[in-house]
């Protein structure tokens, strides 16, 4: 080796462990650096979703409502509502206590929409109830992930920023399947969650029937020779409507004695299975917050009424997007199972409740 | 809709790119006998280093592919002979709304499904 070569050696060596020695005292300020990064360009890429969808809303609330005054700030005010979840150390009637929280923020949001949208019929103004909803979820999901990143950030705090960036993939992909939602929702289509309300709109196809509770409808049919009740929510406008109070209605009001009720519901299945895969067992099927699955299990226990459920299943990308061909298969499949389970678990003469649950956009009855 | 994609990292073009200089000045200074033998080495490893930065600029480069516009369609079916029709979806649409006649059997035809029209996707096999 030569003496160019020795002193190369000594150069190499020496950028070596300088190399190590920083790391060691500054690997974990590298690997924050990185994360912050990281997080910054996806907080961009949120911001970027949370102006589409708002541009969106007011764009579609001029043209469906044709408001005199410009509604953007009205609809800047409604991006940022919020609900306060009731205190719960001591948890007995909570859910009655959420269940009206939710009435009177479902009432406050639908009479918000009509100020701002006065031209919009009643399926325009469910549908862009959703709409704003949507755009409502994703300006929150920007507002915590920024509060977190900046709080990170200003206090140095490695745990929160390492939280954060490890749960972004799963927000991000939350992120986008609300932005999928938004031209459903301003169109009017059906989306994955209108599984249920499907399925019972095919059952109902040219009976008549009868509004029943806040914004659900209900019908009668015939089944191998079981009369059956079919429940879904009012179309073809977004609503998920109140199948609980439905049910309670029609069990204690109108006094039928169900011999088994059948729920019908998206859900969200698991990495690896199939969109439309059908599955059946036993509890009520329905989503949300958990105050109609309450009202649903105690009316079921106290009248001893046994609840199947049969599930659609979907991600929840899927689920807020347009409804995909393997869904309608779904449902169709999900019908048959419906039919299999009627015939198995009740007599000829019996009387049977069918609940569609879900979001009925753009499905009828 | 965009999915959620990685990007190439700048930083790791940045590397190896110095990596590149580092193997030209490498055989430079040390001479082919000290480090890599033959001169024909290190042009070759100069070589493999400069398409690998070539292949990272372009991917950094490159626009993210264009999101396919999907065409929502809506599936009218007879009722009394099944026919089906299929045509784009228009704004009022809904399922199983009543349009039109079968042009087949002058039956009425209803809305029976709406849905975007996919290319048929390739799904990954997976191993368990």
């Amino acid at each position: 080796m030569g003496e160019g070569g020795n002193i190369w050696t000594v150069i190499f060596q020496v950028a070596f462990f300088a190399f190590i020695i920083a790391y060691f005292f500054y690997g974990q300020r590298i690997q924050l650096a990185i994360w912050n990064r990281d997080i910054e360009r996806n907080l961009r890429r949120l911001k970027f979703l949370r102006d589409k969808a708002r541009e969106k809303a007011v764009k579609v609330v001029k043209e469906i409502g044709k408001p005199e005054e410009d509604p953007t700030q009205r609809i800047d005010q409604f991006l940022e509502t919020f609900l306060i979840q009731p205190v719960d150390m001591d948890p007995a009637g909570i859910v009655w206590k959420l269940d009206h929280l939710l009435d009177v923020r479902d009432l406050s949001m639908k009479d918000t929409v009509r100020r701002i949208a006065p031209k919009a019929d009643e399926t325009s103004l469910n549908n862009l109830e959703n709409l704003l909803e949507a755009a409502l979820d994703l300006n929150q999901i920007y507002r915590v992930v920024r509060h977190y990143y900046l709080m990170g950030r200003r206090t140095n705090a490695y745990i929160i920023t390492a939280q954060l960036h490890m749960i972004l993939p799963l927000i991000m992909d939350m992120a986008y399947a609300y932005d999928g939602a938004l031209g459903a929702f301003a169109e009017g289509q059906p989306i994955g969650d209108g599984a249920g309300p499907l399925l019972a709109c095919k059952l109902l196809a040219g009976r008549e029937v009868k509004k029943i509770e806040k914004d659900m409808v209900y019908g009668e049919a015939e089944l191998d020779g079981r009369r059956i009740l079919v429940l879904k929510a009012e179309g073809p406008g977004g609503n998920v409507g109140k199948p609980g109070e439905a049910l309670e209605a029609l069990i204690n009001t109108y006094g039928y004695r169900p011999s088994i009720i059948v729920m019908v519901d998206a859900a969200l299945k698991f990495e690896g299975e199939e969109t439309g895969d059908v599955s059946d067992g036993v509890g009520a099927a329905i989503g949300g917050i958990g105050t109609e699955r309450f009202r649903i299990e105690e009316v079921a226990h106290k009248h001893k009424i046994p609840l199947y459920a049969v599930i659609i299943k979907e991600s929840l990308k899927e689920a807020i997007a347009p409804m995909r061909k393997e869904i309608y298969e779904g449902v169709n499949r999900a019908l048959e199972r419906v039919k299999r389970i009627i015939r198995e678990k009740t007599k000829e003469n019996d009387l049977v409740v069918i609940a569609g649950i879900g979001n009925t956009i753009g499905i009828a009855q | 809709m965009a999915g959620y994609r990685a990007r190439p990292n700048l930083g790791l073009l940045i590397i190896l790119i110095l990596i590149f200089l580092f193997m030209v000045m490498a055989g430079n200074f040390f001479g082919q006998e000290e480090l890599f033998g033959e001169r024909s080495a290190s042009t070759f490893l100069g070589f493999i280093g400069l398409i690998l930065i070539l292949l990272l600029f372009f991917k950094l480069m490159a626009q993210p592919p264009a999101v396919p516009k999907t065409r929502i369609v809506t599936v009218l079916k007879c009722e009394k002979c099944n026919v089906k029709n299929i045509r784009d979806f228009k704004q009022g649409d809904y399922i199983p709304k009543q349009e039109g006649k079968c042009p087949g059997c002058e039956g009425p035809m209803y809305i029976e499904a709406i849905y975007p029209e996919e290319p048929p996707r390739k799904k990954p096999k997976l191993k368990f």
